[in-house]
């Protein structure tokens, strides 16, 4: 098992390389660069010339990509050109506060759409299964961003029941209280917004179960439903499901852009958004970096899960 | 294990519901404002090493503007004195002496003296800095000479004489202290680390990245004891989310457009409205180097209806000033008594086509995509083109692509949008429309137009500028490469419980003029 996961690590790590290669060189395509966007037209061309010159921008292209690398491999992520902050400084704290939002209202999202899912599998096209799947249906329909501004709209502005702006009250940050009234609405937001798919998964895997040979066994036994559904069913539904934990990892860096936008919530959302307008490449490449490196820990984790729960996969493998 | 199932869910809802309703009994409270603070909303985020020499953006200007002096601020006319106190022009016209105050001590309480003057200069002048008034006071005629002739007093000798230098003061150079940016030689790579040491009325005590600066008053402050106890600025990107925020009082000032002014109860919601102009002229432009007969230009503009496509933008004639120069109405210079004003008239543009040999004229209008102002008058330009027989097509852009395009010889399109605000002397708009200017972006080549801004620096005396100018304001207009549309305010809702804004001022750019004015009535 353990020389798999550095098997699978060691040949990861070109992976990551050639896609660092490839953002860079579309970044690079693009007609222009971060100082473009900086110019203002009080700024004569000498000083435009020496913002060049002072970002390496009067140096070829794989020269600029070379000394990227060379930092990256020293641990610096290096400076924003937008907003001249440390990288790494900035992603910490951004990363800590996703982290924060994504994490509860993923796991509050799984565990009712494994619940959910499972109920409308169960009862396949009878009204449990009607309202469910509807509900699923109309969640993948409406956009984040419109779910958000009705909650701030209704609870925010019209009832005054809870702010709508950041994490924490300025002068409260040490308050939990403060920093629930936060963060109950964005959490309500992804929580609907993270749910549907899930549980279509679910449903359409617990209906694939319940047509299988050893269902119609388990009746023919005169095993109850209730019965059949967790002692049998539930595992094999679960595996697939467990997987996606895994696939669901790097969401917890760009699970929820939209959302923290709206409600300025200081996540990597924002940064990032802001880095791409900017055309700033040093952030860019760096949360691209993480994004991607979560990207397959993550599947390597779902792999190593698979493994572990289904004993068939294991005696292959 | 059903049990446990039923057991476990029953529990987490419990849990869930319980902690949201506990949230919401205290939260009445917190979603009003806090009592002793001031919360502004800003837009983006200026970043934790915002300082003097490197900031641009209009964020940092304006953090920049709360916690450091200048020397001095041009107000119309007339110079409103900070840390300087007055100054001397020598006989040659290129040395300017300043007379500092004596009374001024940073915050930390080291005193204020000629060194820190000097120092900040020193490095607007260094190229490795890429400050952008560097080109104020370094250009291919040489570099501004500095003399120390006591502690509280500097010189500074140009290598040409201009009325124009004093404004390279006024604007954006804040001075910062030498003591503790003496060993500093990266302004954009500097961490933040705490309170920065200042001459201002705040003092930046706390950033966090994305999410807001927070700055105490400065009991020292050397103009006026500031009332309110800590100001805030806000980060919120989304505009929505401030025009709610706003009307609920978490915040308390937000600059805001038209668009938005409309949807907000502003009474209703203790709100006032303030607008001011902020020396900026939203314009069409132009591109002289495809549209070479200027009674083709001439003709275009006569179709057009400047009414019609400024309230179509502003909405409410109290949000903008007329404009009919390619100066601000607010500027000393401004004078359209005798400027061509080009009333729409479609006959008359139909006979200077038909006078140019161009009927049945096609044309392109470029546009930033992302600027809805921009997209309306494209739109309305095109329909008020056609009533003359114009027919133009559109060319939207993404926003840098079009204003990168603009820097360059060949661009694809003939007529374009942009505002601008450029300073106080009408000088600082030579780069707009001078043949060689870096920002001239109609590519005009008009031997007039050099001449006269040449001859605009060439004197010291306001009356012969003035003439020189409103001369200049005329031949451009003749020239047909810029059509003034109008000079929109900078709107700014605050709530009722903020007074003292007359005396702290609203001023372009940096918004607040002096905050220490600023008082809060619970």
């Amino acid at each position: 098992m353990a020389k798999y996961i550095i098997k699978r690590i060691i040949t990861a790590i070109p992976l990551i390389l050639a896609i660092s290669i490839l953002c860079f060189v579309l970044m690079n395509l693009a007609p222009y660069d971060a100082i473009d966007t900086m110019i203002k037209p009080g700024m004569s061309d000498e000083v435009v010339a020496l913002m060049r010159a002072k970002y390496g921008y009067d140096r070829p292209a794989y020269i600029q990509y070379l000394s990227w690398l060379n930092g990256i491999l020293h641990g610096e992520f290096g400076y924003s050109i937008v907003t001249k902050q440390s990288i790494s400084l900035d992603l910490s704290t951004r990363i800590v506060n996703t982290i924060k939002l994504i994490l509860p209202s993923y796991l509050t999202a799984y565990v009712l759409s494994i619940v959910l899912g499972l109920v409308a599998g169960s009862h396949k096209n009878k009204w449990q299964d009607k309202l469910i799947d509807g509900f699923a249906s109309i969640g993948i329909a409406t956009p984040t961003f419109w779910v958000s501004m009705l909650l701030i709209y209704i609870f925010g502005y019209k009832l005054r029941l809870l702010p709508i702006i950041g994490m924490h009250t300025i002068g409260k940050e040490g308050s939990i209280l403060d920093f629930l009234q936060h963060f109950v609405l964005p959490y309500v937001v992804l929580v609907i917004a993270f749910m549907p798919d899930l549980i279509r998964y679910v449903r359409s895997s617990t209906i694939t179960q319940f047509s299988e040979d050893y269902v119609m066994v388990q009746r023919a036994f005169g095993a109850s439903r209730t019965e059949i559904m967790f002692k049998h069913v539930c595992k094999n539904v679960l595996l697939p499901v467990i997987t996606k934990l895994g696939m669901a990892i790097p969401m917890l860096i760009t699970g929820a852009i939209i959302t923290e936008t709206i409600f300025s919530w200081p996540g990597i959302g924002p940064y990032f958004t802001t880095a791409v307008n900017g055309l700033d490449y040093p952030v860019v490449m760096a949360i691209l970096l993480l994004s991607s490196g979560m990207v397959i820990i993550g599947n390597l984790v779902a792999d190593i899960l698979c493994c572990l729960t289904d004993p068939r996969i294991k005696e292959m493998g | 294990m059903n049990r446990k199932w039923k057991k476990l869910i029953s529990a987490g809802l419990v849990c869930v519901m319980t902690a949201g309703a506990l949230s919401m009994v205290q939260a009445s409270e917190s979603s009003a404002a806090e009592p002793g603070v001031f919360t502004y909303a800003i837009a983006g985020d200026p970043g934790a090493n915002v300082n003097p020499i490197t900031s641009s953006d209009r964020w940092g200007l304006m953090t920049n503007n709360l916690v450091y002096s200048p020397l001095f601020k041009i107000d119309g006319s007339d110079y409103d004195w900070y840390l300087a106190t007055g100054y001397e022009l020598s006989n040659d016209d290129r040395t300017y002496t300043f007379t500092l105050r004596e009374d001024v001590t940073w915050t930390d309480g080291e005193p204020f003296n000629a060194d820190d003057v000097i120092f900040t200069i020193e490095q607007i002048m260094n190229p490795d800095n890429a400050s952008e008034m560097y080109s104020n006071f370094v250009s291919a005629e040489g570099e501004v000479e500095i003399e120390k002739v006591d502690d509280y007093t500097v010189s500074f000798t140009f290598p040409s004489a201009s009325p124009a230098h004093m404004e390279a003061f006024a604007y954006q150079v804040y001075i910062i202290p030498e003591h503790v940016f003496a060993n500093v030689t990266d302004y954009e790579t500097l961490e933040f680390t705490g309170p920065t040491v200042t001459t201002g009325a705040y003092i930046l005590t706390e950033y966090s990245a994305g999410s807001y600066l927070k700055f105490e008053k400065n009991e020292n402050y050397f103009r006026n004891t500031p009332s309110i106890d800590t100001v805030v600025l806000r980060i919120i990107t989304s505009d929505d989310t401030a025009m709610l925020a706003i009307q609920s009082g978490e915040i308390d000032a937000w600059p805001t457009t038209p668009a938005y002014l409309q949807q907000i109860d502003v009474e209703g919601s203790n709100l006032t409205t303030y607008a001011f102009n902020q020396g900026r002229v939203g314009y069409m432009q132009v591109n002289a180097s495809t549209i070479q007969d200027v009674r083709v230009r001439q003709a275009i503009f006569y179709a057009l209806n400047r009414a019609e496509l400024a309230t179509a933008v502003y909405l409410d004639p109290a949000n903008y000033d007329d404009v009919y120069t390619f100066l601000p109405p607010n500027n000393v210079y401004y004078d359209d008594s005798e400027v061509q004003k080009y009333e729409t008239d479609i006959a008359k543009s139909q006979e200077l086509l038909a006078e140019a040999g161009a009927q049945g004229l096609s044309l392109t209008i470029g546009y930033c995509s992302t600027d809805t102002s921009q997209e309306v008058w494209a739109l309305l330009v095109q329909n008020q083109l056609a009533q003359a027989g114009i027919t133009a097509e559109l060319n939207p852009m993404e926003s840098t692509a079009y204003y990168n395009v603009m820097r360059e010889d060949e661009m694809p399109f003939d007529l374009f949008f942009g505002g601008y605000i450029m300073g106080s002397d009408p000088q600082t708009y030579a780069d707009l429309f001078t043949s060689d200017g870096s920002a001239n972006y109609s590519k005009s080549k008009n031997e007039e137009v050099d001449r006269l801004f040449a001859e605009g620096i060439a004197t010291f005396d306001t009356e012969e500028r003035a003439a020189v100018y409103k001369e200049l304001q005329n031949v451009i207009q003749e020239d047909a490469t810029i059509y003034p549309i109008a000079s929109n305010s900078y709107i700014v809702l605050i709530n009722n419980r903020v007074s003292g804004i007359e005396e702290c001022g609203l001023v372009p750019i940096y918004t607040i003029g002096d905050a220490s004015y600023l008082t809060l009535t619970e």
